[in-house]
């Protein structure tokens, strides 16, 4: 168990390492980062000077190694345009997405679960139809079409949710919805296909011949075998939620989160912030990664006898 | 005492269990599979009854559709009564019939690697029995499984109790599962091939423990398998199945010496014996066996049968009495059967003099 533990922290440790890299290199492939952050019209003299001032004159290998020996110490330098560290810059719009993602996140896993258990208890039934439809829908939903349908229905015509904002509870809502109606559906999906697979085992007749009823059957039995892909499937979708639904959900209803920065920052290529916020996902993954660890310990027993 | 007066003092008493003229059907696709076509059986007090005939002979079917336990669809099952303490299992509502699984009747299944849940403690799979059904609490609870784990002879069981189906082996496996099957004394048990899956010397020790425990809890025991050589060590009465129905029922004893039906001779020549080991090749029957999403008519055996005669096509034979005590299904006479059955054995013997 503590070998394991050890192995994943070198693990996480190197796919860090590797993200923040390969984001560095990108960032270069976008284009002359001098040319973005001055002006059309500045004089090519200047922007020499600034390129050196900057250290874009320096090779590549070298900006690196600067980079990478400062980033260790959790140094990803300051923001091109706003004068302060970058990790701060990145962090201060977190706690805003997080709000979001664990209402969100939260919302989709019991629902999900919940419908999915439902469904999959009684496949080819007429429920079990009307959630697959519904689920399949979820999925197949465009998230940007989604966030403006739903801001035009409720805010604009109905007129009952504020368009976009930070605060109430009411600023909440449209953003939890449609984060949540993607990781829904595939939820429902999974659990539904688990407990199919597990309600077809050996051991679930064992447990119907000894009178048990169905709902004890399900509860007791055969979720906490079918938890693992679920559970993978959540994190999953909760990483998906940080790096990929927020960028364009905050964007959409204004909400001051990861996403919203992150967007930001990429409009500007304020290249320190970006790797910072890349750095900030990347840490996030691999903290989800360690509770989707736990719970498959937790669901399985055995993995710790293994 | 003799065969005739043992089978009737049986037949005097109403039996504990009665099956009468069970069909059950799989539909797979656009076909129906007929598993099991009008099969009606007895089981009485106390007896140990096997239930033989190879793959696919609707032995294992039937058996679990006494308590219901088909995935239902794809199974269905169409026709027939299952009476148990004088009540049809088949018309009970769902909750009353779950009363009876587990606590009067119990079963216990092929594979023990795959038949316990592995996320849940040996412990708890037996305690949930016992709390359901005998309402006991948890500390009784514990204390009653700690002593089953101890019947079945598992060493050291206060220890095992909290351990996980992976730690343990295969036949130690089918101990807790006959554990659990027995945790809340039932009536009867129904052994769904329990020893197929084990090696030969563990088959044993399972055999001798339901033995022991079903003398000791006064239980009647219904036992599949195809392997004759169990049925010779713990059966009392034998139902042999062909095609869904039963085509000969006899006391064990009288199936090995006096069988009744040409299919039953086929299976006794078909068993490799120590005595006379087999020197070119097993005697087997010969064909397939039948094909059951087909309707067919008359006996299902006819095809392969050495006695098959023109009605054999065209209608099938019901169960009657023979005067060895036995009842078969078979249009052929008594004496056919038995010449047969010499046939088989002076084959045999030849086979080895060569």
């Amino acid at each position: 168990m503590y070998k394991l533990a050890m192995h994943r922290l070198g693990h996480s440790a190197l796919l860090i390492f590797g993200v923040v890299t390969v984001i560095f290199f990108t960032n270069f492939l976008l284009g002359d980062p001098v040319r973005v952050m001055l002006p059309a019209s500045t004089p090519p003299e200047a922007v020499e000077e600034f390129r050196r001032q900057m250290g874009f004159d320096r090779p590549i290998l070298v900006q690196y190694w600067d980079f990478i020996s400062h980033a260790v110490f959790l140094d990803f330098g300051d923001s091109w345009w706003q004068k302060s560290p970058s990790l701060e810059i990145a962090l201060r719009p977190f706690p805003a997405t997080l709000q979001l993602g664990i209402v969100a996140v939260a919302l989709a896993s019991i629902l999900g679960i919940g419908i999915g258990l439902f469904a999959g208890a009684r496949p080819g039934s007429l429920w079990d139809k009307l959630a697959t439809s519904l689920s399949i829908l979820g999925v197949s939903l465009p998230l940007i079409w989604f966030t403006l349908m739903m801001a035009l229905i409720f805010s604009v015509w109905l007129g009952i949710l504020p368009t976009a904002g930070y605060g109430t509870a009411a600023h909440m809502v449209l953003p939890v919805v449609t984060l949540a109606a993607l990781p829904l559906g595939r939820t429902v999906q999974i659990t539904r296909a688990s407990i199919i697979d597990e309600l077809a085992k050996p051991y679930i007749t064992t447990a119907h011949s000894k009178g048990l009823s169905e709902r004890t059957i399900i509860l007791r039995h055969a979720l906490r075998n079918a938890l693992p892909p679920i559970a993978t499937e959540i994190g999953w979708e909760s990483a998906l939620l940080l790096t990929g639904y927020s960028i364009i959900v905050e964007s959409v209803y204004g909400w001051p989160g990861f996403g919203f920065a992150l967007y930001h920052a990429i409009l500007t290529r304020d290249m320190p912030v970006i790797i910072a916020m890349a750095f900030v996902a990347a840490m996030v993954v691999v903290f989800i990664n360690v509770i989707v660890d736990i719970i498959y310990v937790i669901a399985d027993p055995t993995i710790r006898k293994k | 005492m003799s065969n005739q007066s043992r089978t009737r003092s049986r037949e005097a008493k109403t039996p504990i269990l009665s099956v009468r003229d069970l069909n059950v059907e799989f539909s797979v696709g656009n076909s129906t599979v007929h598993a099991v076509n009008g099969l009606s059986l007895d089981l009485h007090k106390g007896e140990t009854l096997a239930v033989v005939g190879e793959s696919g002979s609707g032995k294992s079917v039937s058996m679990l559709s006494v308590l219901g336990l088909i995935p239902q669809p794809p199974g269905k099952i169409t026709k027939g009564q299952v009476l148990y303490d004088g009540r049809d299992l088949r018309s009970l509502p769902a909750g009353e019939l779950r009363k009876i699984r587990g606590k009067e009747i119990s079963m216990i299944f092929q594979d023990p690697m795959t038949s316990l849940n592995p996320t849940m403690t040996i412990g708890r799979q037996i305690t949930e029995m016992l709390e359901l059904h005998l309402k006991m609490t948890s500390a009784q609870a514990k204390n009653r499984a700690i002593e089953l784990l101890d019947l079945v002879g598992i060493p050291d069981p206060a220890n095992r109790f909290g351990q996980y189906p992976i730690e343990f082996s295969g036949g130690m496996r089918q101990r807790v599962m006959i554990a659990i099957a027995l945790s809340c004394n039932p009536k009867i048990l129904i052994a769904d091939e329990p020893t197929t899956a084990l090696d030969v010397t563990i088959q044993m020790q399972i055999l001798q423990v339901v033995n022991e425990l079903r003398s000791k809890m006064d239980m009647s025991v219904i036992w599949i398998t195809h392997d004759l050589g169990v049925v010779a060590g713990i059966a009392d009465r034998v139902i042999v199945m062909y095609g869904g129905r039963a085509v000969e029922v006899a006391e064990a004893e009288d199936l090995f010496y006096k069988p009744q039906h040409p299919y039953s001779v086929g299976l006794l020549n078909s068993v490799p014996s120590i005595a006379d080991p087999v020197v070119d090749r097993l005697v087997a029957i010969d064909g397939l066996p039948p094909d059951m999403s087909q309707n067919r008519e008359g006996c299902a055996f006819h095809p392969r049968c050495p006695l098959a005669r023109e009605i054999c096509t065209t209608k099938t034979p019901e169960l009657e009495n023979r005067a060895t005590g036995s009842h078969a299904a078979c249009f052929a006479s008594p004496d056919d059967v038995a010449s047969l059955a010499r046939l088989g054995a002076d084959q045999r013997s030849k086979a080895q003099a060569g």
